[in-house]
C-alpha cells in the first residue's frame, strides 16, 4: 500500500479548497482528515502545525498553508 | 451593510441558537470555550455591566457568527455572552457556514466572512452596528510576539517557536477579552448615544 500525503482541513476554509481542488485537479492522491469534526483530529492536527490546511508528507515533511502561507489559523 | 435591509428578519433571529445551545452542538473546542467563559467573566467592569443595561433599554440585542474551531470566536463569543448575561440582552448565535447570506451581508474589508461577527440590532431588528474578529489589541500583539519569537528563537525547530507562540498568544487573551468589551462600548456608546 502507496503512503499518501494527510491533509487536514475545515469546512469553510478558502485555502484548504483551494489545495484539494488544485490535488484534484493535477491527479495528486492524498487522505483528507477533517479538523473540524473530532476533537481527536483537531488535536492531531495541531501537533503539526496552527494554520490549515496542514500537510504531512510520507518523508515526514510537513506544510502549513496553501502556498505562501494563506489559511486558517486553529490555535 | 448600512442601511439596507437585512436578511435578519426578527424570525431569522429567533432561529439561531442561544449560546448554551451552541456549545451544546459543537463538535471541538468545548475546554477553549469554558476557559474563555471562566476569564470573561473578569473581563466587565461594574460600569461595563450598567452601560450594557443601558443599551438593552435602548432595544439592544446581539447576534454572533461563528465556527467552533475558531481561537477568535472561542476567545470572543464568551465576552458576548458574558456581556448578554449580566445586560438581560437578547444573543442569538448563527454558524457561519450554514449561514453564508448573513456572512455575505458583513465581509470584513469587503471581501472576509471573518468570524466572530457580531452584530447589533434594535428592537425593531434595525441594524445599528457591527464588530469583526477581534480587538485592534490582539492585532497589534501578534505582530509584536512574532517578532519577540524570531529575536528569542534564532534557528530553533518549528514545533518548538509554535509552541512558544501558542502559550504567548494564550497568556493575552484575558487582556484582549478586556478590549473586546471597549471596542464594544465604544461601537454601541456612539450607535446608541449612551
Amino acid at each position: 500500500m502507496v503512503a499518501l500525503p494527510i491533509v487536514y482541513t475545515i469546512q469553510g476554509c478558502d485555502a484548504c479548497v483551494k489545495l484539494l481542488n488544485k490535488w484534484n485537479t493535477e491527479g495528486v492522491q492524498f487522505e483528507e482528515r477533517r479538523a473540524d469534526l473530532s476533537q481527536e483530529i483537531m488535536d492531531e492536527a495541531r501537533r503539526y502545525g496552527n494554520v490549515v490546511p496542514i500537510i504531512r508528507y510520507p518523508d515526514g515533511r510537513t506544510e502549513e498553508g496553501f502556498e505562501g502561507g494563506i489559511g486558517c489559523y486553529i490555535g | 451593510m448600512t442601511d439596507k435591509t437585512s436578511v435578519v428578519t426578527t424570525d431569522r433571529f429567533q432561529q439561531g441558537f442561544t449560546y448554551a445551545d451552541f456549545i451544546a452542538q459543537i463538535n471541538v473546542n468545548q475546554d477553549r470555550f469554558a476557559q474563555n467563559d471562566v476569564t470573561a467573566m473578569e473581563a466587565l467592569t461594574d460600569d461595563d455591566g450598567a452601560f450594557f443595561k443601558k443599551a438593552v433599554e435602548n432595544g439592544c440585542k446581539v447576534l454572533v457568527l461563528g465556527e467552533d474551531w475558531c481561537p477568535d470566536v472561542y476567545r470572543g463569543m464568551p465576552v458576548i455572552a458574558r456581556i448578554a448575561k449580566i445586560s438581560g440582552m437578547e444573543m442569538r448565535v448563527f454558524p457561519r457556514d450554514l449561514n453564508l447570506d448573513i456572512a455575505d451581508e458583513f465581509l470584513n474589508n469587503g471581501e472576509f466572512r471573518s468570524i466572530p461577527t457580531v452584530v447589533f440590532f434594535n428592537a425593531d431588528q434595525k441594524y445599528l452596528g457591527h464588530w469583526v474578529e477581534r480587538p485592534e489589541l490582539a492585532h497589534k500583539e501578534t505582530a509584536e510576539i512574532t517578532k519577540e519569537l524570531e529575536r528569542d528563537m534564532p534557528g530553533q525547530n518549528e514545533e518548538a517557536i509554535r509552541d512558544a507562540r501558542r502559550e504567548r498568544v494564550n497568556a493575552r487573551y484575558p487582556a484582549w477579552q478586556k478590549d473586546t468589551v471597549r471596542e464594544i462600548r465604544e461601537l454601541l456608546g456612539e450607535k446608541l448615544g449612551i
